[in-house]
């Protein structure tokens, strides 16, 4: 198939993503997508979902669309819109309706980011239905068989004003995915940075004394993303203290007290 | 619940309409700040000071202030600043009055302790009898002034000021505005490097990060009279450290304040998080007693060090002992806890090899203090022999980042967890007799949050009662006594024997046909019970 024939072709994984499972994700999202159910990926940023997700798109050869919510996002963001052409107007689907109407897996990322109004035109697609609705153009889009949605979700940035309705919410299977165990998270720095085992262990405990200050002046602890960049950075030759300080400590924080105690914290390993 | 201010009428009616209306404005934040008892005792205190006819500003300021330090120090620290205001008033004008009101949020924020606030105001009395003019200039300076000096300094600074200019009133005031050089000479004498206040949250949070729990730090001023400062000390699970420190000149280079509390923070937080069994002191010499310690400190820095490497280097750059030092036991301890915390440190004397040894041959057991034990007491008695006297409040190992190990000895006396709970106003709820219950009792109807509930062992009834007691017409039925369980205490790490209160309700009376009706027989079980 030529790369005009397929609409999906930009969006296909063409090598393996690298994934270190850390349970029974990779098998429960198989059945997940065998029965087409929409899955949601709860977890802290930096976590893994979005390297899970393309990991499992390579693994089901399936194309996989992603879109990054935000608050600015409407629903034609999702679905598409009429545009201007020399011709005259023309219809150009969303990145939604691109994944339904040919079949892949449509990653809506951090989808708590987008208006709640937003967030409801998926819901015809996610129940029994699976049709998309394009009112502007006065059709309904059947979803391909293969057209599968899975959403991630940052439980830790919920808060009144943002939060999933529970009509959203119930559409959806769960996996939850949190920092992977101390020797899952070793080996996956060890993979994505290149250092050896001995800094990437002293790595993750700086981030397990990071994570011990989540509530506690800390909203969110450091990342296994963070600690990848740290790992680059080290394995480029610079000094751990100093690497440690750029890729982990200033990112997470501007609170002067919090950055001393962490940046003594590590000290303690490096 | 809040507390309405209305409720209370009667306390504010006559402080005057601008007093009440900036009680109205503070109204929230009091009630917010003090418990319903201390909120009265918050209104009583205003009006005293309006009785004082000192003006309305000392009404005013209190009124406005004393809930920021309620909430800062707790409310029995509102108390102690009413009376010492109600008492400087026979002494100084309403103006200084109000100004010492109106600063003592700063200070209890800078302080941050109740007893230094306390010795703060004591302070405050002492220099109204010696520089009263200088008083007012002072106070008018207070946030630079704690934020460079202890409230140790504070004082030699203000004395000094007071001494030297006792009749010159204008040099007085010019002094205690920091508009002489001399006074200025004096501040930078008194000056310390680190004020614990400005690292308290710093610290708390390294050692959060450390260990993944809470530690209680509070300053503590030992340095009223002479310019050194106390040693740290742990006492019912509070971290003492020193109010103020100055960095350090070591043979290793400089250590600054903030490295040597955390030093100290993180000897203390491995104290509480590896001392898990009492060590019984009894029967031991001081000595003992000492080198126990000694080998205890080791044990705990090893492990921290075990969890946490770098916490080793941290100490044993503010080791300063030298084979040279042997003229008092407390060198020989200093050696020994150099030679047990560095092993590069030289030294070629026997004992202090002896000490090794002892570490190594009960490193197998390090986890129990049992092994602390063990060793020290075989040193000690190799320490006897060198002759030395001893004196258990001089000879110590001369490192200012421990504590003074009385922590390891009152580890029993610890466990009265009750004290060591973070200061709350509780309900209090008695159990008492008719005839205290009937004459005594204010009101029968109080919500839930009066400040003492009682409760009576019997059921009382209304004088015409129509069968009906007081419980059934407020329509609670009577608790019983709570009874307390074991709970594990995450932010401490230790189990606390009294933790988890569970309370009950005994059923109510009725008659047999209603209690068969409720009773059931639903299972074979509870059939063959009934049978």
């Amino acid at each position: 198939m030529t790369r005009t024939d397929d609409p999906l072709s930009d969006y296909r994984v063409r090598e393996e993503p690298w994934y270190r499972p850390v349970a029974d994700e990779v098998t429960l999202f198989e059945a997940a997508w065998s029965a087409r159910m929409p899955m949601m990926l709860k977890g802290p940023t930096g976590c893994g979902k979005t390297r899970f997700v393309e990991h499992m798109a390579w693994k089901l050869g399936m194309p996989l669309v992603t879109v990054a919510c935000n608050e600015d996002m409407t629903a034609s963001d999702l679905v598409g819109r009429f545009l201007l052409d020399a011709q005259g107007t023309r219809w150009q689907d969303g990145p939604l309706a691109l994944a339904a109407r040919h079949g892949a897996l449509c990653y809506l990322d951090e989808v708590v980011e987008a208006r709640q109004d937003t967030t409801v035109v998926i819901h015809p697609l996610t129940d029994t239905r699976r049709a998309l609705p394009l009112e502007k153009k006065g059709e309904l889009v059947h979803a391909h068989a293969d057209f599968q949605l899975v959403v991630s979700y940052n439980p830790g940035y919920q808060n009144l004003m943002k939060d999933l309705k529970q009509s959203t919410k119930q559409r959806f299977g769960a996996l939850d995915f949190g920092y992977p165990q101390r020797e899952v998270e070793t080996e996956i720095v060890v993979h994505e940075s290149g250092v050896d085992a001995a800094v990437a262990g002293k790595l993750v405990s700086v981030a397990e004394r990071a994570r011990n200050l989540k509530g506690h002046g800390l909203d969110e602890g450091i990342s296994t993303r963070m600690l990848i960049h740290a790992g680059a950075l080290m394995a480029r030759g610079v000094d751990p203290v100093a690497a440690c300080r750029v890729a982990l400590v200033r990112p997470i924080t501007d609170d002067p007290d919090m950055r001393d105690a962490l940046d003594a914290a590590v000290t303690t390993f490096f | 619940m809040g507390s309405n201010l209305d409720d209370h009428r009667e306390l504010y009616g006559d402080l005057g309409p601008r007093a009440a209306e900036i009680l109205r404005a503070s109204w929230q934040e009091a009630s917010r700040s003090l418990s319903p008892r201390g909120l009265e005792d918050y209104l009583r205190a205003a009006r005293s000071l309006h009785d004082l006819g000192r003006g309305a500003d000392p009404v005013a300021s209190f009124i406005q202030e004393a809930p920021a330090v309620a909430r800062e120090l707790g409310e029995d620290s509102v108390a102690q600043l009413a009376q010492a205001a109600l008492a400087m008033a026979s002494r100084t004008s309403g103006g200084v009055i109000a100004l010492v009101i109106a600063t003592s949020p700063t200070a209890a924020r800078r302080l941050g302790d109740p007893e230094l606030f306390l010795a703060w105001l004591r302070f405050l009395d002492v220099l109204l009898a010696q520089a009263p003019r200088g008083v007012r200039p002072m106070l008018e300076r207070l946030d630079r002034l704690l934020g460079e000096l202890t409230l140790g300094g504070l004082r030699r600074w203000a004395l000094w000021g007071a001494q030297a200019h006792r009749t010159d009133f204008p040099a007085q005031e010019r002094y205690f505005a920091l508009e002489s050089p001399d006074s200025v000479a004096v501040l930078q004498r008194e000056r310390k490097g680190t004020l614990f206040v400005d690292v308290q949250r710093r610290l708390s949070m390294y050692l959060r990060a450390l260990w993944g729990r809470d530690f209680w730090l509070r300053p503590t001023s030992g340095d009223y009279e002479g310019r050194e400062g106390r040693r740290p000390f742990i006492e019912d699970f509070v971290v003492h450290l020193p109010d103020a420190l100055d960095d350090l000149e070591l043979p290793g280079g400089r250590a600054t304040g903030l490295e040597t509390y955390r030093a100290m923070a993180a000897h203390a937080a491995a104290h509480l998080v590896y001392t898990r069994e009492a060590l019984s002191g009894e029967g031991l010499s001081p000595l003992q007693a000492a080198t126990i310690a000694v080998f205890e400190d080791a044990r705990v820095e090893d492990l921290a060090a075990r969890d946490f490497p770098g916490l080793a280097p941290l100490w044993r750059r503010l080791h300063a002992a030298t084979p040279a030092q042997e003229a008092r036991i407390g060198d020989w301890f200093g050696r020994i806890a150099r030679a047990l915390a560095d092993p590069g440190y030289a030294d070629p004397h026997p004992l202090v090899a002896r000490a090794r040894s002892l570490r190594d041959a009960h490193a197998v057991a390090c986890e129990s203090n049992r092994a602390s034990m063990e060793a020290g007491l075989a040193l000690a008695h190799d320490l006897s022999r060198l002759r030395l006297p001893f004196h258990p409040r001089e000879d110590f190992d001369g490192l200012a980042y421990r504590d003074d190990n009385r922590y390891l000895w009152r580890f029993d006396e610890a466990h009265d967890f009750a004290g060591a709970a973070p200061r709350t106003d509780r309900q209090v709820r008695r159990r008492v007799g008719l005839m205290e219950f009937v004459n005594e009792i204010e009101v029968e109807t109080a919500g839930d949050d009066a400040q003492e509930i009682w409760t009576l062992p019997t059921e009382l009834f209304p004088y015409e009662d129509e069968g009906r007691s007081y419980n059934e017409r407020e329509g609670k039925t009577p608790a019983a006594e709570p009874v307390h369980y074991p709970e594990w205490d995450y932010q401490i790490g230790l189990e606390r024997p009294t933790g988890a209160p569970s309370s009950t309700s005994p059923p109510r009376k009725g008659t047999r046909r209603r209690s068969t009706r409720s009773w059931r027989p639903t299972s074979p079980s509870s059939r063959g019970c009934a049978g």
